[in-house]
């Protein structure tokens, strides 16, 4: 059963709505007749609905208590009202009324609007407790989800800031507070360049801002330098500003650095070496070591020492060449107090000798103070090695105290074997070319000396074949023309001895002529291309035409005979000489009988010129191809000793050779042997 | 050919007197009939050739038809002369024989290069020589037919 407070000043209408209420089975929770009174008597009685006289006597009307009621307790209100106008109507709207009744009522419309009221109530009630408990359970999952992401902000490694739109710091997490050295929650609402002004116009700023600006996530490293580190951020814009992940990257760009240093240093090495192995200069060599030490890899002064039989140490190289260090010190590789710096000893054992502190080496002592002077903090000094002996040093200097750590002396050990290698390569090839220079000059000298004896051998020819003519021609011409004129005159022994004149004067002719042509085969320019032989031996036979029919020869060329490479004039001599002989060379009152033919040889041809002739003996077979012997006094065979000699000759200029087979009384067959020619059909 | 026309004069430019008598002697045992001329050098060829001196007197020293030239001469070769006559808007048509001892193919292929009209190499034996006179009279003044020497032919 409901029960229901009555609000009503006149005390006969709240008397009437109390019956009209019971009778309509309803509980009366009390009868009140002020506001302050209905507000006290709802809140401790907690009845389930008000019925409200709008026109209250006292401080508060009914409207106002209905207010206090619905703010304190969650009680339906109907408004009993007797009238009232709409400045009423519009207040008592705003306490949200369950209904209106008109006084006085029906007891029907009071149940009605009682009933009404409740069970609006009660569906309103329901229906705010479903939706509290909605809201409550959505608050408490977003309170979840607020806090594991704060979690996950939190405990991520990297440094995580949210800024909104008015670049506030909306969210900062301890990592970033402790990049910052700033506590997250003093950064919350500050604005981000007021705070770090110093980030103003670095690559970050920039980045930020073209993320904000574009609405497009931006990954950036990048160097700070007001902190003296490199960071990596990653830039998130939403609407609400921006989300930035950050770490510190320094190590890693620190030990990429280091890394791309040292690759840097192996590409100058690789170069360097490729450039040693190249060159073929020696102080060229020498400069590009030192150099390459001092541009690529990062010593303060590099020099390089040779060796020298005396004990010193000779300056071969230096880089930067201005310094003047390595010409004023002194060092030697013996067991002298100069030999005992690391490039003396470097020199003696044959391997690298280092220092860390030249301060603290004493065997620096000799050159300490000049080396501080310089600036040298440590040094190293790489023997330079060939065929297992130290020939000299590569030293280097740096500011820096340990330069030399294990890597660097690895590296620099490396390019000192290169450059001993280098170095010994261009000394043997200075050496060789040396070497070829002075072959060089002296088979200029031997031409030059050969073309001038040839000079000279062309200048005596020219006079043999002039001067020694003349006077020949004179002889001869007076002798005859004495003969004619007055031969009459001469008893016969004086016209045999003119005889005699003239017939010396024509063989002294014959034999300057035959002279003339093995000088000229000698010094001719023989041009070597294909050549018949037939064409050789038909124009060779030709020449002879009077010797032959003279004898009576009978001659038998083969009907074919291959081309060979040769030079037909010469060609052509050599065959005139080999036939000439077959024919000259027969027992007296024999008739000559010769044959001629080839025969093919591997890449060869050889012909063969066979003749009934008197033989030659072998004993003398080797001597008759040399200028001027002869086997027969002239008496016998007339001839000049030189047609054999020019066979020879004429055969070895074609790149050929000349010989014969025979015996006494057994005939000869000469033979010329040379290159077939490459237009030859192969038999 | 005419008897009243003066037979055409050959010059000989020959330096070694033994040879100027040789082929004096041939020349003569073949009996040919044109004057010869002979001069010793190469200077006195050119003085000859141009009309220099004694020489302008061409009653005496006509313009020869044919000229015979050694190549060994003193101060002035041979080849010199050839070349100064080639040179000559008035002689380079005169047919110029070498009559030389030299059978060096250079002298031989510088002789043809400056144009000379025939190359004879003195021959040792004066048998040989005749038959060469007797030859050169043959072809040169019988057969060859000569060109005119005056300038582009006019005359």
């Amino acid at each position: 059963m409901a029960s229901i407070l009555i609000v009503e000043d006149d005390p006969l209408v709240a008397e009437s709505i109390k019956l009209q209420l019971v009778d309509c089975g309803y509980q009366v929770a009390a009868l009140v007749r002020s506001g302050e009174e209905a507000a006290e008597q709802a809140q401790a009685l907690c009845p389930d609905l008000v019925l409200m006289d709008i026109m209250l006597a006292g401080k508060m009307d009914g409207i106002e208590t209905a207010q206090k009621i619905r703010v304190s307790c969650d009680i339906p209100v109907i408004y009993l009202t007797a009238y009232a106008d709409d400045e009423f109507f519009r207040r008592a709207q705003v306490t949200e009324p369950y209904a209106y009744l008109l006084k006085p009522g029906t007891p029907r419309e009071i149940q009605l609007a009682i009933e009404i009221a409740l069970y609006r109530h009660n569906a309103e009630r329901a229906a705010r407790t479903v939706l509290e408990k909605a809201v409550t359970e959505r608050t408490t999952e977003l309170e979840q989800a607020r806090r594991r992401i704060a979690s996950i902000l939190e405990s991520i490694s990297d440094a995580f800031v949210s800024l909104d739109t008015d670049w506030r710091y909306t969210y900062v997490n301890a990592k970033a507070g402790e990049l910052f050295g700033r506590k997250p929650e003093d950064l919350i609402g500050k604005h981000i360049w007021t705070e770090f002004p110093e980030g103003v116009g670095q690559p970050f700023y920039h980045a930020y801002h073209k993320a904000m600006a574009e609405q497009a996530s931006i990954n950036l490293e990048a160097y700070y330098p007001p902190w003296v580190r490199w960071f990596e951020n990653r830039i998130h814009p939403s609407k609400d500003g921006l989300s930035i992940f950050f770490h510190d990257i320094t190590e890693r760009k620190q030990s990429e650095e280091l890394i791309q240093r040292q690759l840097d240093m192996l590409h100058a090495l690789y170069a360097g070496a490729h450039k040693l192995t190249e060159s073929m200069d020696y102080s060229a060599i020498a400069q590009s070591v030192t150099h390459l030490c001092v541009k690529a890899l990062g010593v303060q002064l590099a020099w390089l020492g040779r060796a020298d039989a005396d004990g010193s140490v000779s300056l071969l190289a230096q880089c930067p060449e201005e310094n003047t260090y390595p010409r004023r010190i002194s060092v030697r590789w013996d067991e002298s107090s100069q030999g005992q710096g690391a490039t003396g000893r470097a020199i003696r054992q044959g391997v690298p000798v280092f220092n860390t502190e030249i301060s603290a080496d004493t065997n620096f002592s000799p050159w300490r103070d000049m080396a501080l002077q310089e600036g040298f903090h440590s040094s190293a000094a790489f023997p330079l090695i060939s065929r297992g002996k130290a020939f000299g040093a590569l030293n280097l200097y740096s500011p820096v105290p340990g330069f030399f750590t294990p890597e660097r002396i690895a590296l620099f050990q490396a390019l000192a074997h290169q450059a001993a290698a280098a170095l010994v390569n261009t000394a043997l090839y200075d050496e060789i070319r040396a070497h070829v220079t002075e072959l060089e000059k002296r088979v200029a000298e031997r031409t030059a000396d050969l073309e001038a004896t040839n000079r000279e051998l062309e200048s005596f020819s020219y006079s043999v074949s002039h001067d020694l003519r003349a006077p020949l021609r004179t002889m001869q011409g007076f002798a005859q023309a004495l003969e004619e004129d007055y031969g009459a005159k001469l008893a016969s022994t004086g016209r045999e001895h003119v005889q005699r004149i003239v017939a010396a004067a024509q063989r002294m002719d014959i034999l300057i002529q035959d002279l003339l042509a093995y000088s000229q085969l000698s010094r001719a320019e023989v041009r070597l291309k294909p050549v018949g032989l037939a064409a050789a031996v038909k124009e060779a036979l030709a020449q002879l035409d009077g010797e032959v029919r003279e004898t009576g020869a009978q001659i038998v060329v083969a009907p074919s005979l291959p081309e060979v490479m040769g030079h037909l004039p010469t060609l052509t001599q050599v065959i005139g000489n080999l036939l000439g002989n077959a024919i000259k060379f027969v027992p007296p009152g024999a008739t000559p009988s010769v044959s001629v033919w080839a025969e093919e040889r591997g890449g060869r041809v050889r012909l063969w010129i066979e003749d009934n002739g008197i033989g030659i003996s072998p004993a003398h077979q080797a001597r008759i191809f040399r200028v001027f012997e002869r086997l027969h006094g002239v008496e016998t065979y007339p001839g000049t000793g030189i047609g054999l000699a020019i066979v020879h000759k004429g055969a070895e200029r074609m790149g050929g050779e000349a010989g014969v087979e025979s015996g006494i009384g057994k005939g000869s067959r000469f033979w010329v042997e040379l290159d077939k020619s490459p237009r030859a059909k192969n038999p | 050919m005419s008897t009243n026309v003066p037979l055409q004069t050959i010059l000989l430019v020959e330096d070694d007197t033994n040879d100027v008598m040789l082929f004096r002697r041939a020349y003569l045992k073949c009996k040919l009939a044109n004057p010869l001329q002979v001069v010793g050098d190469g200077d006195t060829a050119e003085d000859y050739l141009s009309g220099r001196g004694k020489y302008a007197d061409r009653e005496a020293y006509p313009l020869p038809a044919l000229v015979l030239l050694d190549f060994k001469l003193p101060r002035k070769s041979g080849l010199e002369v050839l070349a100064w006559l080639r040179a000559q808007a008035g002689l380079k048509r005169l047919p110029v024989v070498a009559l030389t001892s030299s059978r060096e193919r250079s002298d031989v292929n510088r002789a043809y290069d400056l144009g000379i009209n025939s190359y004879l190499v003195k021959p040792v034996a004066f048998d040989n020589l005749m038959q060469l006179v007797k030859a050169l009279g043959l072809y040169w003044i019988v057969l060859n037919e000569n060109p005119d020497l005056m300038q582009e032919g006019r005359a």
